[in-house]
């Protein structure tokens, strides 16, 4: 979809980009990562044509893009920046509509997309379409920036640092919705970031560059578990594992859960487990209300007696979660397996820290 | 009572200071001809007793209550003062005038004098500060704003004001002022608006080529600093000589003296505050805004008129604004080449020595500038963009 | 698009500039005049004989001071405006020259070299001398019995207490106050003169009329309308120290050319009037603050050259 041919940039004497190749597929993110001044901006700026390559070729869809009016290959790509730059003169409805409004769309069909992907990115419109963007957040921001990008259509869009200018928290809230809207719409996406988490989280390739050179292009997995170079492996880090659980949901991971309801007798909660050391406790219709220890049991003659209540957002995660937070739930209370639940609080099933570690056996060795 | 519980609003108590103490100089001035210069009149020998003695009351009034400016209430009552002083300032002077010169000789006159003056400059200052507390309510904002200016303006179209020297002035020459009010007009009209595109032209050129930046500011601040007098001077030799050679010039009206070299000098003087001011809106649009629109696929024309253009409009416009004042007073010298303008009476007045022709030139102007400042202010908000005024507070 | 509007723009304002002055008749005729009270009143009547005559006339009065006026006339923005003969001895360079102290002489001169040298011509002149003066209060005149600058030169070297005020050129120039003592024979000590910067006789004669300073003497130009005002009489000088300054109109030749019938209508005008007439026309406007225009209407149609 996007190729990239020995693509070289010099300013003067310096080369920022020398002999770029690589391709990416239709509907993938690609991350382009690496220490600074290593050549990512610049890469994907040559991509839209912001800046001009010294020598090589970059074809869209198989089309050379040098054969085309610069602005008219810009409006068929997505252009998302750090600062945003949302015209501060115009509305967020207006500031949305500025590609549809360049390729001449009629208003009314305007209208519609500026409602749909006001919507998308999780905004109100009737609440934001007329406000200015000195009124808004900065994740408020960076999202209608992401919609303005996303406003005509493209089937490529170019993100540089998208997520950056914002708190962490809410930094992670865009990345979850960027992750959810690209499911939706699939688009073809060149992200630069610094942040690896971020391009872990999000990429389904990852290009790390150094000094301008492409140094190793594939999937985060591969790059975890398969560094190629001491450089790739220094720069993804020292937690490999850890980042690893960050891609990992826990559904696939999910166990049976043992579980009674409130009016068991102390036989049954007994039967139920054999070898489990705690037992969830539901309501009739499996909703999650706490949990007892097996050890509690002889001197207990009801459940009653022995339950820990909790609620479920207290005590459990969700079947959406990453392994990730799994773990960093039980370690941060202390538990070795803990309730999977979905949406209304319904028992899942369970997860344990064995199954942790056996998902992520084999990713730190050393390469 | 009032002064316990105080919290005196300072721009208000300066305004009642200074009319206290305009009550000691003298109010109006008696001479015996237009040239002479006069004995003058204290405020209770020109206005009699009962005038000086509701002037005193009404400034001593407006004082106490500016120590309580606050209250929304007081704030209306001391603004209404201050109009009513401007008001029996004018109507007791119209009086007076008359009476004053009742056993004269046809040629005295009565004029205006240092006490007046300083009222109606402190009755400005108490309005302007009642104003700012009658934020919340349009209505009372205006009556207190203009009320005063209405009457008085009544009172001078109704006569009531024609024994007074300045008005006498205008008087014995009512049709030649009307003339040189629109020259000053047209004067300041048309060098701002070519100097205004000039300046636009010029400060674009300068934010987009690096090379240019420097001569168009050198040029624009050097011509600042000459003198009027001698950058309408400097003009007429090169003109004379040009339009000599070309007799077609000529024909056309652009000859060494008279309107083309006072408006080629307010061109010239027009220039700094436009290029500047356009210089600083357009440097002040955000990077990243330009490279959005650009990476967006808008065209360099169509990144400057949707973008840049709006966003620097009311700097640009501001410096228009600058520009504009400055001229309407700067026309003034135009009078000395034969350009007329308002200027041409505050020179007739300084020949004949006749102080109140010269305000005749003089206050003209001043009016001028400040309605032309109230005009361009109000292009200047009604071009900012919506998004953008939200910012400024 | 830019350059459109500025083009735009500059064609505006050169049509505006050249809107004045439109339509049929006999010329335009623009007539201007220095800005002083005589200048103005002459112009004006120059411009009422003129229309009345059916001539189209532009009213340029109190155009500006004396080098804009004289370039505005050589330019052509002017077409006539009243200059004095006397200053033919600066604008030709010959201020060392006896014949300005003559009337007949110097006006004779002028009219020749500037026909000679710039083609333009001089009409006839009015028989009031508006030379430099030396004025002094009527009190300090009819006291010490001053009527010329001789009995003023007496009443100096005698000892009298006198205090003059006067421009700068006034006091240093060698045609002014130098020539007149030089021609009477009397010299004012530092402390007998107070100089000032400006040529403004108004201020002058309001000086001494006020007794500012202690000064009881004033420069002045003797057709001055504010001198009845101040109270001040101008002392007469029988010697003929200064050269003569009689107003006349000065026009531009290609006019008198197209229309030489002006001669025959403003020079009767102009020969009437006298010294004392132009005081006091002058006062009328300086004192009485009345329009140049309508003095010179009322003195036109007293005597009879106006309907």
């Amino acid at each position: 979809m996007i190729r990239l041919e020995n693509v070289t940039k010099r300013f003067g004497d310096t080369i920022a980009v020398d002999n770029l190749s690589f391709e990416v597929n239709q509907g993938e993110v690609c991350v382009l990562i690496g220490p600074s001044g290593c050549g990512k901006t610049t890469t994907l700026r040559m991509i839209n044509r912001m800046t001009e390559p010294t020598s090589g070729r970059i074809f869209i869809n198989g089309k050379d893009t040098s054969t085309e009016k610069p602005e008219v290959l810009r409006r068929a790509i997505g252009y998302a920046i750090q600062s945003v730059g949302l015209f501060p003169h115009l509305t967020v409805a207006r500031n949305i509509a500025t590609v549809p409004e360049l390729l001449h769309w009629d208003e009314k069909r305007i209208a519609r997309r500026v409602e749909e992907l006001l919507l998308l990115v999780g905004l109100n419109p009737a609440q934001y379409a007329r406000k200015y963007p000195h009124q808004l957040s900065g994740g408020e921001a960076q999202r209608i920036g992401v919609a303005r990008a996303l406003a005509a259509d493209p089937s490529v869009l170019l993100m540089d640092e998208p997520f950056g200018a914002v708190d962490p928290l809410t930094r992670e809230r865009l990345q979850t919705q960027f992750a959810r809207i690209q499911q939706e719409l699939k688009k073809t996406v060149i992200m630069v970031t610094h942040d690896l988490d971020e391009a872990i989280r999000l990429a389904d390739r990852i290009a790390i560059m150094k000094s301008g050179r492409l140094v190793q292009y594939d999937t985060p997995e591969a790059l975890l578990t398969k560094p190629a170079n001491k450089f790739v492996h220094d720069f993804v880090g020292t937690d490999r594992a850890l980042k690893r659980l960050s891609r990992l949901p826990i559904m696939p991971y999910v166990r049976q859960a043992p579980s009674v309801t409130m009016n068991a007798t102390m036989d049954e909660v007994e039967a139920v487990c054999r070898h489990c050391q705690w037992v969830w406790v539901v309501n009739d219709q499996k909703r999650l209300l706490g949990w007892l220890d097996r050890g509690s049991i002889p001197s207990a003659s009801s459940v009653s007696d022995v339950i820990v209540r909790g609620t479920p957002e207290e005590i459990a995660v969700t079947g959406k979660a990453t392994l990730r937070e799994a773990l960093s739930r039980m370690l941060g209370q202390g538990l070795r397996s803990i309730p999977v639940v979905d949406e209304m609080g319904i028992l899942l099933g369970e997860i344990t820290l064995r199954d942790i570690e056996m998902a992520t056996a084999g990713t730190d060795t050393a390469p | 009572m009032i002064f316990l519980r105080a919290k005196p609003d300072s721009v208000a108590i300066t305004g009642a200071v200074i009319g206290l103490w305009s009550l000691l100089p003298g109010w109006l001035t008696l001479k015996p001809s237009r040239i002479a210069t006069g004995t003058s009149l204290s405020l209770w020998d020109s206005f009699t007793l009962p005038g000086a003695l509701s002037i005193i009351f009404l400034w001593l009034v407006c004082f106490s209550f500016s120590f309580r400016l606050k209250n929304e209430r007081l704030a209306l009552l001391t603004g209404i003062c201050a109009n009513l002083i401007a008001i029996a300032s004018f109507l007791m002077a119209g009086l007076s005038a008359e009476r004053l010169l009742a056993g004269e000789e046809a040629t005295a006159r009565v004029s205006l004098g240092a006490g007046i003056w300083l009222t109606l400059i402190a009755t400005y200052i108490v309005i302007f500060a009642a104003r700012q507390k009658l934020g919340q309510s349009p209505l009372w904002k205006n009556l207190v704003s203009w009320s005063g200016l209405a009457v008085i303006i009544f009172l001078f179209a109704s006569g009531w004001l024609n024994e007074l020297s300045i008005v006498r002035e205008f008087l014995d020459r009512e049709a030649r002022f009307m003339q040189e009010l629109v020259h000053h007009v047209m004067l300041v009209g048309v060098s701002v608006s070519i100097g205004g595109v000039l300046g636009i032209m010029l400060g674009i050129w300068a934010t987009r080529s690096g090379a240019a930046e420097k001569p168009v500011f050198f040029f624009s601040n050097i011509t600042q600093t000459i003198p009027s007098l001698a950058l309408f001077g400097l003009l007429i030799a090169p003109l004379s000589i040009l339009s000599f050679t070309f007799p077609t010039l000529r024909e056309l009206g652009i000859r060494g003296v008279g309107d083309t070299p006072a408006i080629i000098a307010l061109i010239i003087y027009s220039l700094l505050p436009v290029v500047r001011n356009t210089y600083v809106g357009l440097k002040q649009v955000p990077p990243a805004v330009i490279d959005a629109g650009r990476g967006m696929g808008m065209s360099r024309g169509q990144i400057f008129r949707r973008v840049e253009m709006p966003l620097a409009a009311p700097i640009v416009l501001e410096g228009v604004r600058t520009a504009t004042v400055q001229s309407v007073g700067l026309a003034a010298v135009a009078a000395l080449i034969g350009a007329g303008g308002l200027g041409w009476f505050i020179f007739q007045g300084l020949g004949q020595a006749a102080s109140d022709l010269i305000l005749l030139g003089a206050l003209p102007i001043i009016i001028l500038a400040i309605i032309a400042d109230i005009i361009m202010r109000t292009i200047v908000r009604l071009a900012t963009p919506k998004g953008v005024a939200g910012e400024t507070p | 698009m830019k350059k459109r509007f500025l083009l735009l723009m500059t064609v505006l304002a050169i049509v505006l500039t050249a809107c004045s002055g439109a339509g049929g008749g006999k010329g335009p005729i623009t007539i201007g005049s220095k800005i002083d009270t005589e200048g103005a009143l002459l112009s004006q009547m120059m411009i009422l004989m003129l229309r009345a005559n059916g001539f189209e006339v532009i009213d340029k009065s109190s155009f500006g001071p004396t080098s804009v006026v004289k370039k505005a006339l050589e330019t052509g923005e002017l077409d006539m405006y009243p200059e004095y003969t006397g200053n033919g001895a600066f604008f030709f360079d010959e201020t060392e020259s006896d014949v300005w102290n003559d009337a007949q002489k110097g006006y004779a001169r002028v009219k020749q070299l500037d026909l000679e040298k710039n083609n333009i011509v001089w009409l006839k002149p009015a028989p009031a001398n508006n030379t430099w003066a030396i004025a002094v209060p009527k009190t300090l005149a009819d006291k010490e019995n001053l009527k010329t600058l001789d009995d003023f030169a007496a009443y100096v070297n005698r000892g009298g207490y006198v205090k003059l005020i006067g421009s700068e050129e006034f006091v240093t120039s060698p045609v002014a106050l130098p020539r007149f003592q030089q021609v009477y024979g009397f010299t004012l000590k530092q402390n007998q003169l107070l100089t000032v910067s400006s040529g403004d006789t108004a201020q002058t004669e309001k000086a001494a009329y006020e007794g500012t300073d202690g000064v009881n003497a004033a420069m002045a130009y003797g057709t001055d309308g504010g001198l009845s005002a101040f109270g001040l009489v101008v002392l007469e000088d029988p010697k003929g120290a200064q050269p003569v300054y009689e107003p006349a109109p000065r026009v531009r030749g290609e006019i008198m050319e197209k229309y030489p019938e002006i001669a025959g209508i403003l020079d009767p005008v102009f020969q009437s009037l006298s010294l004392e007439t132009l005081q006091t026309l002058n006062a009328k406007i300086a004192v009485e603050g009345r329009n140049a225009a309508d003095v010179a209407q009322e003195y036109l149609t007293s005597k009879g050259f106006l309907k």
